[in-house]
């Protein structure tokens, strides 16, 4: 037997494929696979929130709260909160009342918000408390929140995220690690609202407005107010968690104006003053 | 260790079934050398770095060498204490007997040739 | 953001690094393949008539060959979507020939006019920790010179 030696020319055992075409064809699948699975999430998400009775509803609720907010400083009692709750109990329409009652909560901040959570918790802040200066202003921001609680804006935003930790418990428990990198992209605390949810809200707590006040004068005199502060100091810190949560207030008080001219009513009214203290 | 006879004990080792041109007279059934390695702190963090860039981890090419040199003299040493001096038909395995640790197995049949 | 950017930076930097090195790896291993062409590598022998040689002796070529952080992360994401591993058949064709040239050249170095029964050995040596740990191969060849 005689050894002949000759050259193996062709790389046989390499996939002649250029890495970095491999890694935007990888990269590419993993993203419109998460893309898709993000989008899934959010159709589910929505459906359960529109599904959810109102005993889900107070059991996710209490949930969010024992996690959350039970730690924050809250009143829930004094004066104001009286006022507050009896000014909030008076804008509940017919079909907040099927739902689970709500539940007011003033907290011990000083930066102007307001915010209602799943199973009509409802939170003030100090801080909108003192900045307010009739009831109009008060009664369009517990209605505006209102709206978001009536539409289930807060059930449908958390509703991906519910369904969206149920499935990464299901994998996990089975062996599966997602990378890091994938689990970081996809927020959980995905509770902002969408710019069409906000004007809802907004179209809602002015109809409120009106019915109640007979015109929708002074409703907007807060956001007015917050939007001069903002030209006279810049944008001042404390307001920057509204601002981002919440659609310009310029283009959004015209809206509404516009909106106010449409139907009729009226933009001339006296203000309903606040209970002296 | 390339040339696997390192320690100059006279023993000859072959992969093959015998020792070419020479004639098997006796033979003394399987000797075995194994040795179980850790990798050692300073030159994992140098992998590690050297993980960014990929390519041949020298330190790691050398310590393994070393510990396959060890377990060959080991198996070398069985075989001295039965008189052989060949070792034929060697075989070397390799595993992962814990995170960090590898053991080297080298096992052949001690033979005695003219 | 800080982290996105140092990931950025270290899968870039094993992408250029880590190409050129395995190009350059490449030029050098087909040089030395031409190089030791003339000697037979044979995975036969142990069942074979044994050649007539006068001397008979084992020679080992091993390498140690770590994937780079680009490689680290196409791999994972390919965990993901299946398939064939690309970036780690290179990996490992350049750890098999190079512990193959290595034999070789201490082969011919000894004189050896072939080298016979080679048997290949491949073993994870990277630590078992979930992210991976150091991602690395040893790869041996071994086999009987004879002259």
């Amino acid at each position: 037997m005689k050894y002949v030696p000759r050259e193996i020319v062709d790389e046989v055992n390499v996939t002649p494929v250029h890495p970095l075409v491999n890694f935007g064809y990888l990269m590419g699948t993993v993203v419109a696979a998460a893309i898709a699975v993000y989008a899934g999430l959010g159709v589910a998400g929505a459906q359960l929130a529109a599904r959810l009775g109102p005993n889900a509803e107070n059991k996710v609720g209490d949930m969010i709260f024992d996690s959350v907010f039970s730690s924050m400083p809250l009143t829930t009692e004094g004066d104001d909160f009286e006022y507050l709750s009896d000014l909030a109990e008076s804008l509940r329409s017919d079909a907040l009342k099927k739902r689970p009652d709500l539940k007011l909560h003033i907290l011990e901040e000083p930066a102007p918000n307001a915010m209602v959570s799943a199973g009509g918790y409802v939170y003030v802040t100090q801080g909108l408390l003192d900045d307010i200066e009739t009831e109009n202003e008060l009664a369009f921001v517990l209605a505006h929140e209102l709206g978001h609680y009536e539409h289930r804006d807060n059930l449908r935003s958390l509703g991906r995220s519910l369904v969206f930790l149920s499935l990464n418990g299901v994998v996990a428990a089975s062996g599966v690690q997602l990378p890091s990198l994938l689990t970081g992209s996809m927020g959980l605390a995905d509770l902002h609202y969408s710019r069409d949810q906000e004007n809802r809200a907004d179209v809602y707590a002015l109809e409120i407005m009106q019915e109640r006040y007979g015109h929708v004068d002074h409703a907007l005199d807060f956001f007015r107010r917050l939007n001069e502060d903002e030209l006279d100091f810049g944008v001042a810190d404390r307001l920057l968690e509204w601002q981002s949560t919440h659609p310009l207030t310029e283009s959004r008080i015209e809206r509404l104006e516009e909106l106010a001219n449409q139907r009729g009513w009226s933009l001339e009214g006296e203000p309903t003053a606040l209970p002296q203290e | 260790m390339t040339r696997s006879t390192a320690r100059s004990t006279g023993i000859t080792l072959t992969t093959l079934e015998g020792v070419p041109g020479k004639e098997i007279i006796e033979h003394y059934g399987l000797v075995q050398g194994s040795t179980i390695r850790a990798k050692h702190v300073g030159k994992d963090i140098l992998a590690g770095f050297k993980n960014i860039v990929g390519g041949e981890l020298k330190a790691y090419t050398e310590l393994l060498q070393e510990s396959r040199k060890e377990a060959v003299n080991r198996m070398l040493e069985q075989a001295e204490q039965l008189g052989a001096n060949a070792v034929v038909n060697v075989r070397f395995a390799t595993s992962s007997v814990a995170p960090g640790a590898a053991e080297l197995f080298a096992y052949g049949t001690a033979v005695k040739v003219q | 953001m800080i982290e996105l950017i140092t990931f950025l930076i270290l899968v870039g930097v094993g992408y250029f690094i880590g190409n050129r090195r395995e190009q350059k790896h490449y030029e050098d291993i087909k040089r030395r393949e031409k190089q030791t062409l003339h000697i037979p590598i044979m995975s036969w022998g142990a069942k074979q008539d044994l050649p007539y040689a006068h001397e008979a002796e084992m020679f080992v070529g091993s390498v140690v060959v770590a994937n780079d952080y680009f490689k680290t992360i196409s791999a994972s994401l390919r965990n993901l979507v299946g398939g064939r591993v690309t970036v780690y058949e290179t990996l490992i064709d350049r750890g098999r020939r190079e512990a193959m040239l290595r034999m070789k050249e201490s082969a011919i170095e000894w004189g050896a006019s072939q080298v016979l029964n080679v048997r290949f050995e491949t073993a994870n040596i990277a630590g078992q920790s979930q992210n991976g740990g150091t991602g690395a191969v040893e790869i041996m060849v071994y086999g009987t010179g004879i002259r």
